[in-house]
């Protein structure tokens, strides 16, 4: 196993996870196991990159397709994948939101407002239309507004 | 947003756990091996007790009649050799004539051989379905069935206590034709079979053709020797070994004679009958020795009453083929009037 391996991972360990982190609402075992799956996918491929960007996007592409398909399965369909984000120094109310959108905002809203895609970046690396990314981003944002001008969040 | 992603910076892998999950990756691709052998000793294991279920219930059940052709086709395999042709798989051609083994299935209690006969030939002659070495033959039966063939051939089914059957004819025709035989040799004694040849003759348009199939039992290998090497030589070279054959418990022997006969001298027809005889007589087998003009000249012998018999000739014939079974030590040490027979 090479060191280019482990650069790698440290590289972009964070990032998946807090993408698998994202897909399994919150459950950490959930999202560790997925970690372990999209490393080992690489290790599997011996995929050379063409930059970090290139890497970067493959991993998430493998992520999101991996996290996709776990989240689809009949077995993980019947369970309750709702856990409660706790910290203690801080209030961790819109990531929960996040987190019980539908699967198809989830990482659209990730990639843009924390990774900082634009539309045509996300839509070119998960293969979607732009539109719908856009329309993504936007339905997203509303679902969100509305939750938290319920919840009288300022 | 900002709030958002701040509290996204909070989700984070601890140090311990990335390097835990690194670990496993890494373990993960070295067990990789290890697995695929798991996978394959389960896989044999699972075979294995298929197998064991099935062979259980064909003991149960007693389907043992029934599968019994399916196991032994593959168990036991039958060797051709044929004597005076050339054998091309499983073909054994002659001038102008081929003999061609199509199927040969044996079990415990028979021998069964699917052959096509292809040539032109006024009469067929098919004779001496014969096991050599077997000493007692307590019902050998002998049947013929036709397949295929838009002529009637006259049925060839007979008892044997002694281990020669008698004719069958059957017409091929004056054009190029195929005759389909299947035999079905049934015995006893199981025993009968396991290591011992089984000799056809052929009787075409008067000559005769020999097809011995030898039992291989328990995959026993056969060892072939450099001809050459083999001089049979009484006051200069009578003959050579043709075709030589050995298997642990036998070694078949095809003389290949170049002399014309009336220009042996009487000491080498003596020496002749006396090798023949010596072999006979050492092997302490029944043994068979076949020369080209049977009605002229041959011997046959049988031992299984401590006789011999030799037809011998009585006018001059030329000695083409002379094939015998013998046991191999009694080649390797056999000695005839002061000359040794060796085999290096």
């Amino acid at each position: 196993m090479s060191s280019d391996f482990e650069d790698i991972y440290y590289r972009n360990v964070d990032m998946i996870y807090k993408i698998c982190f994202i897909y399994f609402k919150g459950n950490k075992y959930d999202a560790e196991d997925a970690v372990n799956s999209v490393f080992t996918k690489l290790l599997e491929k011996n995929k050379q990159f063409e930059s970090l960007e290139h890497e970067k996007a493959w991993l998430i592409v493998v992520a999101n397709n991996y996290c996709k398909n776990k989240v689809k399965h009949w077995w993980n369909k019947n369970k309750e994948l709702n856990f409660e984000i706790k910290s203690e120094d801080h209030n961790n109310e819109i990531l929960q939101i996040v987190l019980d959108l539908p699967d198809k905002y989830k990482i659209p809203i990730y990639m843009h407002y924390y990774e900082g895609y634009s539309g045509p970046e996300i839509a070119k690396i998960l293969n979607i239309k732009e539109n719908t990314i856009y329309s993504y981003l936007h339905e997203g944002r509303l679902i969100l507004k509305d939750i938290l001008k319920e919840e009288n969040y300022e | 947003m900002n709030k958002f992603k701040k509290e996204i910076d909070q989700i984070n892998i601890s140090a311990y756990e990335k390097k835990e999950i690194l670990e496993k990756i890494k373990n993960k691709k070295k067990n990789k091996k290890q697995i695929y052998l798991l996978r394959f000793a389960v896989i044999v294991l699972i075979f294995m007790a298929c197998t064991t279920t099935t062979y259980a219930l064909v003991k149960i059940f007693n389907f043992d009649e029934t599968l019994k052709i399916l196991f032994d086709k593959s168990e036991e395999e039958l060797n051709n050799y044929g004597v005076g042709g050339t054998e091309v798989n499983n073909e054994y051609k002659f001038d102008d004539f081929t003999i061609k083994i199509n199927q040969t299935v044996y079990d415990t209690k028979s021998l069964y051989i699917s052959l096509d006969m292809i040539g032109k030939k006024e009469k067929v002659y098919i004779d001496n379905a014969f096991i050599s070495e077997g000493t007692k033959f307590e019902e050998f039966r002998l049947e013929e069935t036709p397949i295929e063939n838009d002529k009637p051939l006259l049925d060839m089914k007979c008892t044997l206590d002694y281990p020669f059957c008698e004719q069958s004819m059957a017409l091929l025709g004056e054009k190029e034709n195929t005759l389909n035989y299947a035999y079905n040799f049934s015995i006893n004694h199981e025993k009968d079979l396991i290591n011992k040849p089984l000799t056809m003759r052929f009787f075409i348009d008067d000559e005769y053709y020999d097809i011995t199939f030898i039992l291989q039992n328990n995959k026993m290998k056969i060892k072939e020797l450099d001809f050459d090497k083999v001089v049979y030589n009484q006051d200069g070279i009578i003959g050579k070994v043709k075709h030589l054959k050995i298997t642990p418990m036998h070694i078949i022997v095809t003389f290949d004679y170049n002399v014309a006969f009336e220009d042996l001298t009487q000491a080498q027809i003596n020496d002749l009958d006396q090798y023949v005889y010596n072999i006979m007589y050492s092997s302490n087998i029944y043994t068979y020795i076949t020369l080209q003009n049977y009605s002229k000249l041959s011997a046959h012998l049988d031992y299984e009453h401590d006789e011999i018999t030799f037809l011998k000739p009585t006018i001059d014939y030329v000695i083409n083929e002379n094939s015998a079974v013998i046991d191999i030590d009694t080649l390797k040490s056999l000695t005839i009037n002061g000359v040794t027979f060796k085999i290096n």
